[in-house]
C-alpha cells in the first residue's frame, strides 16, 4: 500500500516575512523548512510502514523549487521517495487551489492508499487543507489523530481533546490528519541522511496533473487577503515597585483606568 | 665484617657442609624459577590483569600517544576515520553505502584504543578527579576502561570489577541491545562525561579516554540516533539557526548595543580582515547570552581602549560546531566549521581573538583538521599582552574596595588549552595578594560540568557539577568567582542562585575593564585642583 504524505515547505518561525503588494508572501529563497508539524505526520506514516508488509511512504509537496527542502527532510526521516509538483500558475493559490492540486497529484501516484497529513500549516494554520483534500477525493477524513493503527482495509484513529478521547473508524483509503500529540519524530542519522541522497524527487507541472490553470492561481482564489498588519513591537511593560503594601492604590489605578 | 641484623642466619647455616650448602642453593633456585615461571604462566593467561600487564604494556601505550609530539590527548578531539580515511563533510559523495561512523561494537575500536584498555593500571587517578563520578553519576573512566578491557579480551569481569560497576549503576545489561552502549557501557555512563580531560591529564600511562567516548557517542548519534532526548533541539537549532539557542542570526550584533564606538562588521564596513589587527570572534554564548553579551561588549571597549583595530563577522559568523562535535555528531560539527572555515578564508581573517573557550579551542585546534589554520588567542592572553605593552593601564582598586577573588580554570582554556597564567596576572594586576586558590585549580580544576554537551543537556543523576564548584568557591571565602568562559559563568552563576549566599560570578574582562577605567578616570585632572 502507498502511504502518501502531504508536507509543506514554510518560512522559518523567526524569520523576518514580508509581503508583495498583491498581499502574498514574499518567498525569500531557501531559508524555509519543512513545516514542524508534518514532521508528525511523516513519523506516523514512517511507524505505520514498519508495522505493514509492503507499505511505502511517499512525501508530496505543491511550491516552488525551493520547496524540495521540506522533501529533502521528510526523505532524510526515511520516505521513500517525493513529489513536487511545481508551476508558476500556482503561485498565489489558496487552500481550495492547493487542495485541488494535491488531490490530482495523489490519484497521479496512483495505489495510494492512505493520504496523511499534518494537523495544520505553521505558517497561515488554517487547518482546513486535510478536510477539503478528503472531500476532493472522495474518502473519509479522520482528523486530529493522536493515534493511528491499520488493520486490513480499516482505519482506526483516537481523537483527543479537551473533552476526553475517542475512537473511529473508516475503511481505506481515507486521508488522515496527526496532532503534535502523536509522538517525537525521529532524528535522521548521519546513515539516513546519506541514504536520502539517493533517492527520487519526481517533478510535476499542471500539465502532468490535468489541471487547468484556470482552476489555480491568485485570480481563482476564492478567498480574498485585504490587507496584512504588523503587529506592534511588544513594548515594555509598566512596572510598579511595591513598598510595604504602596503598590496598591497604583494597581488599583491602573486597572481602573484600563476598563475605561 | 659484621652485619648485625641479618649475621644470625649465617649463624644458623654454620656447620653445614659444602655439598648440603650447595644443595640448598639449588633447591631455592629451582623454586624461584618454577615460581616466576608460574607467575608468567598466570599473567600470560590473565590477559585482562592489567594490574600485571601495565608493566609491560605502559611503555607502549605511552609511546603510542596520538599526538605525535608527545602532547597529551587534549584540546582537539581525534578526527572521525571512516574505513581508514578521515571523514570529510566535504566529500560525502565518496562515502561507501555501508560506511559507519564511531564505534558500534568491540571490533571497530582501532589498535591504540585496545592498547589504552589493556594497560590500565587501576590506580584510579582519572576517577579521584571526575567530576561526574565525584557527583554520584555512574561515569568513572577507570570503570569505563576496564569494563571495556574485560569485554575486548572476552573475558567476565572480575569480582571487584564487576561489584563496583554494580554498586554504581554503570553496569551493562543484557538487553536487546547488541551493541557496546548498552550490552557493555551504560547509557548513562556514556552521556555523563563532560569532556574535561582529567582523565586523560592524570593517567599514568596516558589513556585517552575522551578518545574513546567520543568514538562511542559518535555511533550513537550518527548511526543508533540513540541519544538524550535535549541534543534533538540542540541539533536542530545548530542545523537551521547555527546557534545552540535557536535564536535568530540577525540578533547577533545585538551585543554591541549601546557601545560608544562602532563596531566594524566584515562584509559591511570593510572588505578584508587585513584592514584590522585581528577579528574579535563573538561565538553564539557571546551573541545571545545576555552576561555573556557583556563580556563581549566589555572585552570590546578594551580593545578599543588599546587601539587595537578590530572587525566582527556579525551575522556571518555561525556556531563554532564545538557542542554538536563533543556530542558526537561530526556531521553537523564539520557542516558548521566548513561554513566558518569558507567564511574566515573570504574575508582574509588569519588573526582572531575569543572570548570562549570552547570557541578557542575549537578554532585554534580543531579547524586545521579541516584546512584552516588561524592564530586564535584567548582574551585574557590578549588582554595580559597589552598590559605588558603598555596600551592599557590595570589600576588597582583602593584598599577599602578590595575583596577576595577565586579563579575557576574553564576545562577547555586550562587544562586543554595549558593557559593557567594570563587571568592569573591579570587578576594579580588588581591586587597580588587578593588571590586566593579553590582546592581544585590549574591543572587539577573541576570542572563547572558544561562541557561536553551538557550544558544543553538536565542533570538528573547525583548531585549537580556546578553546585560541587561552587562549593569549593565558596570554602575559599572569596567575594567574587573569577572566570573566562561563557558556559563557566552560566553554570557557576547558576549554582550561586540556588544557594542563599554565594559569590558574584564574573568574567575576569569586567574585572579588567573596571581596573582600567579606574586608571582613565584618575589621569583626568580633577576640577578643584585646576581652580
Amino acid at each position: 500500500m502507498k502511504i502518501l504524505v502531504c508536507v509543506k515547505y514554510v518560512p522559518d518561525a523567526t524569520d523576518e516575512v514580508s509581503f508583495e503588494e498583491d498581499q502574498t508572501l514574499a518567498r525569500t529563497g531557501g531559508s524555509g523548512r519543512l513545516s514542524e508539524l508534518d514532521e508528525y505526520a511523516v513519523e506516523q506514516a514512517l511507524q505505520l510502514r514498519a508495522e505493514l508488509a509492503d507499505a511505502t511512504v511517499t512525501v508530496l509537496t505543491v511550491g516552488s523549487d525551493d520547496a524540495e527542502i521540506a522533501l529533502r527532510k521528510a526523505l532524510q526521516m526515511g520516505a521513500n521517495d517525493a513529489v513536487l509538483v511545481t508551476d508558476p500558475a500556482i503561485a498565489g493559490s489558496d487552500v481550495f487551489g492547493t487542495a485541488t492540486v494535491l488531490a490530482s497529484a495523489a490519484r497521479s501516484v496512483g495505489e495510494v492508499g492512505l493520504v496523511m497529513c499534518g494537523m495544520s500549516s505553521t505558517d497561515a494554520g488554517i487547518g482546513v487543507l486535510p478536510a477539503l483534500l478528503a472531500d476532493a477525493l472522495g474518502w473519509p477524513l479522520l482528523s486530529q489523530a493522536a493515534a493511528l493503527t491499520v488493520d486490513g482495509q480499516s482505519l482506526q484513529i483516537d481523537r483527543v481533546d479537551e473533552t476526553g478521547s475517542r475512537t473511529i473508524i473508516a475503511g481505506l483509503p481515507a486521508v488522515v490528519s496527526v496532532t503534535d500529540q502523536s509522538g517525537e519524530p525521529r532524528y535522521p542519522s548521519f546513515k539516513d541522511v546519506l541514504a536520502a541522497k539517493k533517492k527520487q524527487v519526481t517533478k510535476m507541472a499542471l500539465a502532468d496533473l490535468g489541471v487547468s490553470p484556470d482552476s489555480v492561481g491568485l485570480a481563482a482564489a476564492r478567498v480574498e487577503v485585504i490587507a496584512t498588519v504588523r503587529n506592534p513591537d511588544r513594548a515594555a511593560g509598566r512596572v510598579i515597585v511595591d513598598d510595604n503594601g504602596s503598590s496598591v492604590d497604583e494597581i488599583v489605578k491602573f486597572l481602573v483606568d484600563a476598563t475605561k | 665484617m659484621h652485619y648485625p641484623l641479618t649475621s644470625w642466619v649465617g649463624g644458623a647455616l654454620a656447620g653445614w657442609s659444602p655439598e648440603t650448602l650447595a644443595g640448598v642453593i639449588t633447591v631455592t633456585a629451582a623454586v624461584k624459577i618454577l615460581v616466576s615461571m608460574l607467575w608468567l604462566g598466570v599473567i600470560g593467561y590473565s590477559v585482562t590483569m592489567s594490574v600485571a600487564w601495565h608493566r609491560f604494556l605502559g611503555v607502549l601505550n605511552v609511546y603510542a600517544r596520538r599526538e605525535l609530539d608527545g602532547s597529551a590527548a587534549l584540546g582537539a578531539a581525534a578526527p572521525m576515520l571512516v574505513a581508514g580515511k578521515l571523514f570529510d563533510i566535504r566529500d560525502i559523495d565518496d562515502l561507501d553505502e555501508d560506511a559507519t561512523f564511531g564505534v558500534g561494537k568491540i571490533e571497530e575500536f582501532g589498535w591504540k584504543s585496545l592498547l589504552d584498555f589493556a594497560s590500565c593500571t587501576e590506580c584510579g587517578r582519572c576517577q579521584d578527579l571526575c567530576p561526574a563520578w565525584n557527583t554520584g553519576k555512574p561515569l568513572s573512566p577507570k570503570l569505563f576502561t576496564l569494563a571495556l578491557r574485560d569485554h575486548a579480551a572476552g573475558r567476565d569481569h572480575s569480582a571487584d570489577v564487576a561489584s563496583a560497576l554494580s554498586s554504581s549503576g554503570a553496569a551493562g545489561s543484557d538487553s536487546a541491545s547488541e551493541g557496546l552502549v548498552g550490552l557493555v557501557i551504560n547509557p548513562d555512563t556514556l552521556w555523563s562525561c563532560t569532556t574535561c580531560g582529567a582523565c586523560v591529564d592524570q593517567c599514568p600511562v596516558d589513556i585517552e579516554h575522551v578518545d574513546h567516548i567520543l568514538d562511542l557517542r559518535r555511533h550513537e548519534v550518527m548511526v543508533a540516533s540513540d541519544f538524550p532526548e535535549e541534543f534533538n533541539s540542540l541539533f536542530a537549532n545548530l542545523e537551521t539557526k547555527g546557534n545552540p539557542w535557536g535564536l535568530p542570526a540577525r540578533d547577533r550584533m545585538d551585543w554591541a548595543k549601546g557601545l560608544d564606538f562602532s563596531v566594524p562588521v566584515l562584509g559591511k564596513d570593510l572588505a578584508s580582515a587585513e584592514e584590522v589587527d585581528t577579528l574579535l570572534w563573538v561565538g553564539c554564548a557571546g551573541a545571545f547570552d545576555e552576561k555573556a553579551k557583556r563580556t563581549t561588549a566589555a572585552v570590546a571597549e578594551l580593545l578599543h581602549l588599546a587601539g587595537v583595530k578590530f572587525a566582527v563577522l556579525g551575522q556571518a559568523e555561525t556556531c563554532c560546531g564545538d557542542a554538536a562535535r563533543r556530542a558526537g555528531n561530526e556531521a553537523t560539527y564539520q557542516g558548521l566549521a566548513v561554513e566558518n572555515i569558507e567564511t574566515f578564508a573570504e574575508y582574509g581573517v588569519k588573526q582572531i581573538v575569543a572570548t570562549c573557550a570552547h570557541c578557542l579551542n575549537a578554532l585554534s585546534r580543531e579547524y586545521s583538521q579541516l584546512g584552516g589554520a588561524y592564530r586564535v588567542e584567548h582574551h585574557t592572553q590578549v588582554l595580559n599582552r597589552l598590559i605588558r605593552a603598555g596600551q592599557l593601564n590595570l589600576v588597582e582598586p583602593p584598599e577599602q574596595e578590595k575583596v577576595q577573588i577565586t579563579y575557576h580554570d574553564p576545562c577547555y582554556l586550562g587544562r586543554h588549552n595549558q593557559e593557567f597564567d594570563a587571568p592569573r596576572e591579570l587578576l594579580a594586576g588588581l591586587g597580588e595578594a587578593d588571590l586566593v586558590e579553590m582546592e581544585h585549580h590549574a591543572a587539577t580544576s573541576l570542572c563547572c560540568g558544561g562541557g561536553g554537551a551538557r550544558m544543553w543537556t538536565e542533570e538528573k543523576l547525583g548531585t549537580r557539577i556546578n553546585s560541587a564548584r561552587m562549593d569549593e568557591a565558596v570554602a575559599t571565602g572569596a567575594a567574587t568567582v573569577a572566570t573566562a568562559c561563557p558556559y563557566c559563568a552560566i553554570m557557576l552563576s547558576d549554582a550561586g542562585a540556588a544557594r542563599d549566599e554565594a559569590p558574584q560570578v564574573t568574567d575576569v574582562a569586567h574585572l579588567v575593564l573596571a581596573g582600567v577605567k579606574r586608571g582613565l578616570d584618575s589621569a583626568q585632572p580633577r576640577k578643584d585642583e585646576q581652580a
